[in-house]
């Protein structure tokens, strides 16, 4: 008796794992390499469990942790995942090896790199740098590729100031006078701010040179072949998206469980408005989120040539595709 | 005359790279007997004595046991070494099964044996004890109640009780030759005291530089006891034999 | 002071610890830099209370565990065969030290990509780090028996296989478990620095993202609860190791 009803469970057992494989198969797996983990910047991506945003489009979503964009795109080429979640500074340095990428939404259009220096330092604008000792996360970070680019928009070369090491805590150095200034991003200056920086001038990437903080991109077979699993993806991402930006207040109440950094719901909400606001542009409003700048990225590329950190030419018209963007 | 147990005949031995240490041996064990080899250090004495066990091979010469060739150590020579060599992590009960249990699962006949030697030893009250918890003279009865849980038919012994004191050293002489009479057993005893070869051989071979020089009958009574250490025909046998001893160095 | 040596450590701690929090409010630090025992001891029990650092502590548990189990059963096996032929050692031995010399940190991106991210490339880097100890110790243990021991099992008939395993290894357990202790030490550090890069959950990435968030009372915490699980670890190493190593004690 005891023996029938075991060979019975563990048929039924069978049954259900079987039956949850099937419904997992039908779903199409997309990996995204990000650049990070599980922070609060991307609650979006975090809440898939509760609200199945890519579940819906048929989509099973995993996110892949990394080191910086560079590792981003490496997960990528290396085809451990499908989409990279990357800057486009770690896009131009794959073109420029010759790789075959897509570039198929924008996920940040504004560019959230900033230099901070304190204000007792006198050091407001970018000519200001010259001579002066700047700290970024790490060798690898858009931390330091941003501040190139602020550094060439002003007329200035990485020969012109000292470039210090000072990884993640970043404004420790800052504020014990170690570094005269650091390049950071937008939410690392918001929670500078929390932690008593004091008072600060900022200079924002954004005003020398607006390019991306992030973007989508592909292998070039994979958008080939995958045409529309990118498409819903896209859809599911644009929802995702959406939903943080209409409900931010939940969004920061959900990072509180499902974001390694998300212990304080105060905090969340502030780094959420932050990402809403950065997801948003004036090309945005019109075509709808993800809305590709070609121009911005161009411009991008030109000025990474310029300042040595690649050696190509990259047009790249034959890189972004605006295909699969899902619009309004 | 019985045929002899342990038959060696012109054994020599060389270590690769040394001078030879055992040259053209003659000697033989009757069944049952008691033999010592005395000799001073370096002699060759306990050389011959792992030749006899096998555990070495004669350059020249044949060994043998009931007139089979020794070709390698084997269950029917019991062998005692200089330190008792028990394992430290093994009961004394198993200390002593060893030579059962590297060839087999031990029975509870076994079992019954290996009590019954460490019992003859006094030793009951520490089956489940570990060697490092017993004295030195305690570890060499262990010894060698495993050496004869087989029942070997000889017994080789390389010096066991020199580590000893005095009076332990007595008792376990008393005891081994208790056991050995009971058994029948042969016993080639390797020792470098004199008082202790006269009082357990019934012949006693002196070595020297690899050879044997002499060889005294030692025609004392059995069973023998305390009283007879100090009786004038041992110690007659004694000076005989320290005589013959101090022959060789002179020579 | 010899007496008592363990209520002696402790009133060390307590003193340290009462300099450590006047220090921060009279050399006003800011938290960033050097933050309070008692922010720490508060940051480190709102985590617990809230449930927020038990999955991690579980994670890196986890890793630790399996990367020491294959750690230890590679550097054993590894030091016994190595142990047991000299032209084997001969042969492997540079490789094994190119192994160690190896920062293991530069391998984790490229065991990520071999192995798929997550918990997999953590219990490889641990099991790296934690074999050597392992191997080295076993090696020489299996070595050291004396040749009268040796001879003994000779004398007894005992197989190759069975002087191995029945003197060679019990003999050198000794340094066997001695070797042991030092993989756990180093198993812990290698599950949470293996966290380090490209892991989403476990102390080792708590620390990476408290250092993002800026929260330095919580990267304390962290590291707080890394040295405690150490200490917890080496005692459990040293009590069984105590409970094996009885019978080779001379205590009557």
């Amino acid at each position: 008796m005891k023996r029938h009803l075991l060979r019975t469970l563990a048929a039924l057992a069978l049954g259900a794992l079987c039956t949850g494989a099937w419904a997992q198969a039908k779903l199409d797996k997309v990996t995204i390499a990000g650049w990070g983990g599980p922070i609060s910047e991307i609650t979006n991506l975090l809440v898939e469990p509760d609200k199945g945003f890519f579940r819906a489009q048929g989509i099973d979503m995993v996110y892949m942790p990394g080191a910086g964009g560079g590792d981003a795109v490496r997960n990528l080429l290396s085809g451990q995942a499908d989409v990279a979640f990357t800057d486009p500074g770690s896009l131009y340095a794959a073109l420029d090896k010759g790789e075959k990428l897509r570039v198929i939404y924008d996920i940040y259009p504004q560019n959230i790199f900033n230099v901070v220096a304190l204000k007792s330092s006198g050091i407001s604008k970018p000519a200001d740098l010259k001579g002066k000792k700047i700290g970024v996360y790490s060798l690898s970070s858009g931390t330091l590729t941003n501040l190139q680019l602020l550094l060439n928009q002003a007329g200035l070369s990485e020969k012109d100031v000292t470039i210090v090491v000072t990884g993640l805590l970043n404004f420790a150095p800052l504020m014990q006078g170690q570094v005269d200034a650091t390049a950071a991003t937008d939410t690392g200056l918001l929670v500078a701010r929390a932690k008593g920086v004091g008072d600060v001038n900022v200079m924002e990437v954004r005003h020398s040179l607006n390019v991306s903080s992030d973007i989508f991109v592909v292998r070039e077979e994979t958008f080939q072949q995958k045409k529309d699993v990118l498409k819903r993806f896209l859809v599911a991402y644009r929802d995702s998206m959406s939903w943080m930006i209409a409900q931010p207040q939940e969004a920061a109440a959900l990072a509180v469980k499902r974001a390694i950094n998300g212990q304080n719901e105060a905090v969340n909400l502030e780094v959420i408005k932050l990402r809403n606001a950065s997801s948003v542009s004036p090309l945005t409003q019109k075509s709808g989120l993800g809305a590709i700048d070609m121009d911005a990225l161009q411009k991008g590329a030109d000025a990474w040539k310029k300042i040595g950190l690649i050696q190509r030419e990259l047009k790249m018209k034959d890189v972004v595709s605006a295909d699969l963007l899902p619009g309004k | 005359m019985a045929a002899p147990f342990l038959d060696m005949q012109q054994v020599s031995y060389t270590f690769p790279g040394w001078p030879p240490v055992v040259q053209g041996v003659d000697w033989d064990i009757a069944p049952g007997e008691f033999h010592c080899l005395v000799g001073r250090s370096g002699c060759g004495k306990t050389t011959l004595l792992k030749l006899a066990a096998g555990l070495l091979q004669p350059d020249a010469g044949t060994v043998s046991l009931q007139g089979q060739a020794v070709r390698a150590p084997g269950p029917g020579t019991g062998f005692v070494f200089q330190q008792p060599t028990l394992l430290d992590w093994l009961t004394v009960l198993d200390n002593v099964l060893l030579p059962v249990t590297l060839q087999r699962t031990p029975t509870d006949a076994d079992r019954a044996r290996a009590e019954q030697l460490l019992a003859q030893m006094g030793l009951s009250a520490y089956l489940r004890h570990h060697p490092r918890q017993l004295s030195g003279g305690q570890q060499s009865r262990v010894a060698i109640a495993r050496a004869l849980l087989l029942d070997p038919p000889i017994l080789l012994m390389d010096e066991p009780f020199a580590a000893l004191d005095a009076i332990t050293r007595e008792e376990l002489q008393d005891e081994l030759q208790a056991m050995c009479r009971a058994r029948g057993t042969s016993v080639f005893f390797v020792t470098h005291d004199i008082a202790e070869a006269v009082y357990l051989a019934d012949r006693v071979a002196v070595m020297d530089a690899g050879r044997i020089r002499h060889d005294i009958r030692v025609e004392l009574p059995r069973p023998r006891g305390r009283d007879l250490r100090y009786g004038a025909d041992f110690n007659a046998i004694c000076a005989e034999l320290r005589h013959a001893m101090d022959g060789e160095g002179v020579a | 002071m010899t007496k008592y040596p363990r209520l002696f450590a402790f009133a060390l701690l307590i003193i340290l610890l009462l300099a450590w929090e006047w220090a921060v409010s009279a050399f006003r630090f800011s938290p960033l830099v050097l933050p309070a025992p008692s922010v720490i001891g508060a940051a480190l029990l709102r985590g617990l209370q809230t449930g927020y650092l038990w999955p991690h502590i579980a994670q890196t548990l986890l890793e630790l565990g399996l990367g020491l189990a294959l750690g230890v059963a590679l550097g054993f096996a590894g030091g016994v065969l190595l142990g047991e032929s000299p032209t084997l050692r001969r042969v492997l031995m540079p490789y094994v030290v190119t192994s160690q010399v190896i920062p293991k940190l530069a391998l984790v991106p490229l065991f990520i990509v071999w192995f798929g991210f997550g918990t997999v490339p953590t219990v490889v880097i641990t099991a790296l780090i934690c074999f050597f100890p392992l191997l080295e110790n076993t090696l020489t243990g299996i070595a050291q028996v004396d040749a009268a021991r040796l001879e003994l099992f000779r004398m007894l008939g005992a197989t190759r296989w069975q002087t191995l395993w029945r003197l060679k290894v019990p003999a050198g357990l000794p340094a066997i478990l001695a070797g042991l202790r030092v993989a756990v030490v180093l198993a812990l550090v290698g599950a949470v620095v293996g966290e380090f890069i490209g892991a989403s959950k476990g102390l080792g990435a708590l620390i990476i993202a408290a250092q993002g968030s800026m929260d330095t009372p919580l990267m304390f915490a962290v590291l707080l609860l890394i040295t405690v699980i150490g200490l917890l670890l080496y005692e459990a190493t040293l009590w069984l190791e105590r409970r094996l190593l009885q019978p080779y004690s001379s205590n009557l």
